[in-house]
């Protein structure tokens, strides 16, 4: 029985691994900088490399594939940690007010940061590896009034929780608008685009500030996955077995407050995919979080390149938020798994 | 059991349908890729002769920074409307410009006739620009690090200021690139020949008269500090005074009828980004009809000027300037 | 429940007072001094020649009035709402409804430009059904789907969907410059015709609003009470929708998108005057139009003499209160 669990495990996470695949074929290959295929790959097996072709695949294509998968992973974790502690199937960082807060601590970020940067610009690379930070602050804040509102007798209180977080969000999203509005004329469109969702600008250095983030927070996470099942069962049983609920609950809630700051700091406000990676992933492989969580990753991972590629070619050479396609072609399959889920 | 196998088996098909679609699109496209290989072959040579010839790169200095640039510089990619109009106002063809909604902003289409789309401002698409084989990318002071950093990956990119009070540097930067040095500054003469002849003219009748430009942005009247937008153009070369309000203007700041009614300016230049704006008609006449602005003392005496200037003009640049000196002028010693 | 009657008619009975502090704060400070004198003559005398007169009448009337009708509208659309489903996060803006109007609107200024105002009410209000159509009509296809935080939530992802579709038709048509007023709820740059406009619809609104006050209160006990109190709930549920449909549908045509007040204001009324839908809707009509005009007055003070977006000031103001309803209150089903 177990076993039988693990192969229809291992091999649904074959097959997303090929979609994958087939996503980042289509992205790597199309652009508005022709390339044929054959290029594309000698270019990255590196037989006879030609330097614009290394360009467009090492500098342009493959850095946003890069960031698409790591957000996409990073939501897929975090919804599924977020949606594990809070027992609720419906909850997500973007509806619990913590993709505002950490982009209301960005745009602030970005708001002094633009101020002092006429002068100095060699600072790019610390600003860049510093956003994330900021990013950090700013949703633990709002995950701590969050926690200092919703908590009960010693519980987490759902009603209470998502009470909050819609306050949250909006009090956090009303301060970047008006700071926002502080901002020059052209900051304030490029921080629209990014609350918008956007990706387009990808390079390694975005990368390489929010790699760690992932990797150490998200081993932290996959060590303690098996707590989440325990989580789903009543709080008593849980302490029964002696696990200090409340302590673990916060680690793995800050780690993925971290994993989606990180994720913000980059891309802006992407929603949705927190929500929906996980709920995919429990119709695939069932409730263990074991499964859940890796499901889960693979398939925000799949579902952004995909995203992404769509934003680039729609209405290239312009580029749509890669936020808005998750959102227009997530919701609907959404709503039709609820649906479903009736039966 | 089964049920496994039938995972397995989905999964391999899927696989070897993607590697059957790779085959197919392969072969198009190296059919393609060589038809275009020789093109550029020949472009090449063409090239590498002119530039055996001279020397193979030379530094510009703009705005106290060097920058490196091939010797010859033919392909321009102009990825900031402020580059697009220096362009249009001195007959230089970029291969590359932005694009709104689609197409060449419409007020710089005929002088930019021909040239590549290559993503909107915001987002400069880097591959079309790099397909293009730019020799110089003109980008703009707006840019952010990330979009700066990618374009220099993939040719000289100079910051070109959006500063109103840069104007100057600007359209000698783009005459040295192109050999017209000498147009440049004949533009430049020319401007600064026509505003200090104007200046005492403006300054003695439009003593103590105040005069305002306002930005239609988002269906809110926007104004901008003395050294942004049109205003230097008004209030630092015409020598008007300049009113209270703009000296209290951060970046750009929102007045409601009323505040403008306060300030009540006795000349207004009203741009509406016609281009921009589906239900402009309505809007535009709402503003006009309001009882508040014809209160205003330039609606009283029809000093309102609407679009002296297009609209999407960005203001500090030689072809707004010099268009816009040219309106002003007329319209305030009318 | 004498004690709640008291505290409901006293502020009834003092709404007036409140209404016209509200109207004349509003009219006495603005971006231009004007002093009370002339503030009545505006009124009494008008001279159209006057800028001030102007101000007073074309600007500072029309700018209370129009926050002080929003307010009205969105807050008593949230009471009903919130009664009707038994649903305290029910408001107009977290079910979907407001996005479902500036959606069509969207399209309406994108295929459509330079339609009269009077359309523009329509299609906003045809917006708001479909809105609330798409959210409930999933609601009642999903397992438990009217619950309080899955409404909720499907609420927030129709309204997304709305919108991220919205701001992509934008985008390719680039419109975004002006469609992006229907996103930032702007109260000063109200169309005085389309404010007159406006009135008869929201008083439809407002009146079927209160003619199923009653009803809201029993359809508020539970679904089986109200049948066995041999209430025609499909009647009662019609009319609700079509009075929430059309008060905000109004609201968002006049100012845009405006959080918060339809939410917030409906739990604060409870709050003082009880669970009598006979007062609540009333009383929150009355204290949604005194708050949005007091926020209205406060936008112009923010950033003196340039207007900050209402929006601002609704949720600086509207967040730590609703925060701490929570911490005290509980969130438990109030409704």
């Amino acid at each position: 029985m177990r076993k039988e669990q693990f192969g229809h495990f291992l091999t649904l996470m074959l097959i997303f691994i090929g979609l994958t695949f087939v996503a980042f074929y289509f992205h790597i290959t199309n652009g508005a900088f022709d390339m044929s295929v054959m290029d594309v790959v000698k270019t990255m097996l590196r037989i006879d490399p030609n330097e614009k072709h290394d360009l467009v695949i090492f500098e342009f294509r493959l850095p946003r594939i890069v960031i698409a998968a790591l957000v996409g992973i990073g939501l897929g974790m975090a919804g599924t940690v977020i949606q594990g502690v809070t027992r609720n199937g419906l909850a997500d960082p973007g509806i619990l007010g913590i993709n505002a807060g950490a982009g209301a601590s960005i745009v602030i970020f970005m708001f002094f940061f633009q101020m002092s940067s006429n002068n100095l610009t060699d600072d790019s690379w610390s600003s860049i590896l510093m956003m994330p930070l900021f990013g950090f602050v700013g949703g633990a804040v709002a995950a701590g009034l969050i926690y200092l509102f919703s908590w009960r007798n010693g519980v987490l209180d759902m009603q209470r929780l998502i009470l909050t977080g819609i306050a949250i969000s909006s009090g956090f999203g009303a301060l970047s608008l008006y700071i926002s509005l502080k901002m020059n004329a052209s900051d304030y469109e490029m921080a629209a685009v990014w609350i918008a969702g956007s990706i387009y600008s990808a390079n390694w250095s975005f990368v390489l500030s929010m790699l760690p983030w992932i990797v150490i927070l998200g081993y932290v996470i996959y060590r303690k996955s098996h707590l989440l099942d325990y989580f789903q069962l009543e709080e008593a049983s849980a302490k029964s077995l002696g696990i200090s609920v409340e302590k673990e609950k916060s680690i793995l809630l800050l780690s993925s407050v971290g994993i989606v700051s990180a994720c913000v700091s980059v891309s802006g406000g992407i929603g949705f995919i927190g929500l929906m990676a996980p709920h995919i992933a429990k119709r695939l492989v069932g409730i263990q979080h074991r499964f859940v969580l890796p499901m889960s990753a693979m398939i925000g991972m799949f579902l952004l390149i995909f995203s992404d590629y769509i934003a680039k070619t729609v209405f290239e050479p312009s580029e749509l938020p890669v936020g808005i396609v998750v959102s227009i072609i997530g919701i609907p399959y959404f709503l039709y798994l609820l649906v479903k889920s009736k039966a | 059991m089964t049920m496994r196998k039938y995972w397995f088996i989905g999964a391999s098909a899927l696989l070897a349908l993607t590697l059957a679609a790779c085959g197919d699109q392969e072969r198009e496209a190296t059919a393609k890729e060589e038809k275009t290989e020789e093109v550029a072959d020949v472009e090449q040579e063409a090239k590498t002769e002119v530039k055996e010839e001279a020397a193979t790169e030379q530094t510009i200095t703009y705005l106290g920074e060097d920058y490196v640039l091939p010797a010859q510089v033919n392909n321009i990619v102009a990825a900031s409307l402020e580059s697009m109009e220096d362009a249009a106002i001195l007959g230089v063809k970029p291969v590359g410009v932005l694009e709104i909604a689609g197409e060449i902003p419409g007020y710089l289409a005929k002088e930019l006739e021909g040239a590549s789309l290559v993503g909107d401002k915001f987002a400069p698409n880097n591959e079309s620009i790099l397909a293009l084989d730019p020799d110089v990318i003109l980008g703009s002071s707006k840019h952010g690090e990330d979009v700066v950093s990618s374009l220099n990956k993939i040719q000289t990119m100079i910051p070109y200021s959006h500063i109103s009070t840069n104007w100057k540097e600007n359209l000698r930067l783009l005459g040295q690139l192109t050999g017209k040095d000498a147009e440049a500054e004949n533009i430049i003469t020319d401007y600064d020949a026509k505003a200090s002849e104007a200046k005492g003219k403006i300054q003695e009748s439009l003593k103590d008269k105040s005069v305002l430009v306002v930005r239609i942005r988002q269906g809110s009247m926007c104004v901008y500090p003395a050294g942004v937008y049109l205003n230097p153009v008004i209030y630092e070369d015409l020598g008007v005074t300049i009113p209270e309000v703009i000296t209290k203007t951060e970046a750009q700041a929102e007045l409601s009828l009323e505040a403008l009614a306060e300030i009540n300016p006795d000349y207004i230049f009203l741009q509406f980004e016609t281009s921009e704006n589906t239900d402009n008609a309505t809007a535009l006449d709402d503003l006009l009809n309001n009882p508040i602005f014809k209160s205003v003392e330039a609606a009283k005496n029809n000093h309102v000027f609407v679009n002296a200037v297009d609209p999407l003009a960005q203001g500090g640049t030689a072809w707004s300037k010099v268009k816009f000196l040219d309106a002003a002028i007329e319209d305030l010693l009318k | 429940m004498n004690k709640t009657n008291l505290i409901a008619t006293t502020i009834l009975v003092t709404s007036p007072v409140f209404i016209v502090l509200a109207i004349v704060l509003s009219v006495l400070y603005g971006a231009k001094d004007i002093s009370a004198l002339t503030v009545w003559q505006a009124i009494t005398q008008f001279d159209a020649n006057n800028v001030d007169h102007n101000i007073i009448r074309t600007s500072r009337l029309p700018r209370v009035i129009a926050a002080l009708l929003v307010g009205a509208f969105l807050a008593v659309a949230g009471s009903v709402m919130q009664g009707i489903t038994r649903n305290y996060l029910a408001s107009p803006s977290i079910m979907g409804i407001n996005d479902g109007s500036a959606f069509v609107i969207t399209l309406a200024m994108v295929f459509f430009p330079g339609l009269p105002n009077y359309q523009m009410i329509l299609l906003s209000m045809v917006g708001s059904a479909i809105g609330a159509g798409l959210v409930f009509g999933f609601g009642s296809l999903i397992k438990g789907g009217l619950s309080p935080v899955r409404l909720a939530i499907i609420g927030t992802v129709i309204g997304t969907f709305l919108s991220s579709i919205a701001s992509a038709v934008a985008m390719y048509f680039q419109v975004s410059q002006s469609v992006s007023v229907w996103y930032n709820a702007k109260i000063h740059t109200v169309n005085p015709d389309m404010l007159v406009l406006s009135i008869p619809f929201g008083l439809v609104g407002l009146i079927l609003a209160l003619s199923i006050a009653k009803s809201v209160t029993i359809s508020s006990l539970g679904e089986d009470i109200a049948v066995n109190l041999g209430q025609r709930t499909k009647w009662v549920k019609a009319i609700s929708i079509l009075s929430v449909v059309c008060l905000t549908g109004t609201a968002v045509a006049l100012v845009g998108k405006i959080a918060f007040v339809g939410l917030v204001i409906p739990h604060i009324t409870r709050f003082i005057v009880g669970v009598d839908y006979r007062f609540v809707i009333p009383c929150s009509a009355v204290i949604g139009a005194v708050f949005l005009a007091f926020c209205d007055v406060i936008s112009r003070f923010i950033n003196f003499p340039f207007e900050t977006p209402v929006g601002v000031v609704t949720a600086i103001i509207g967040v730590p209160f609703f925060l701490y309803l929570i911490r005290t209150r509980g969130g438990e089903q109030r409704a």
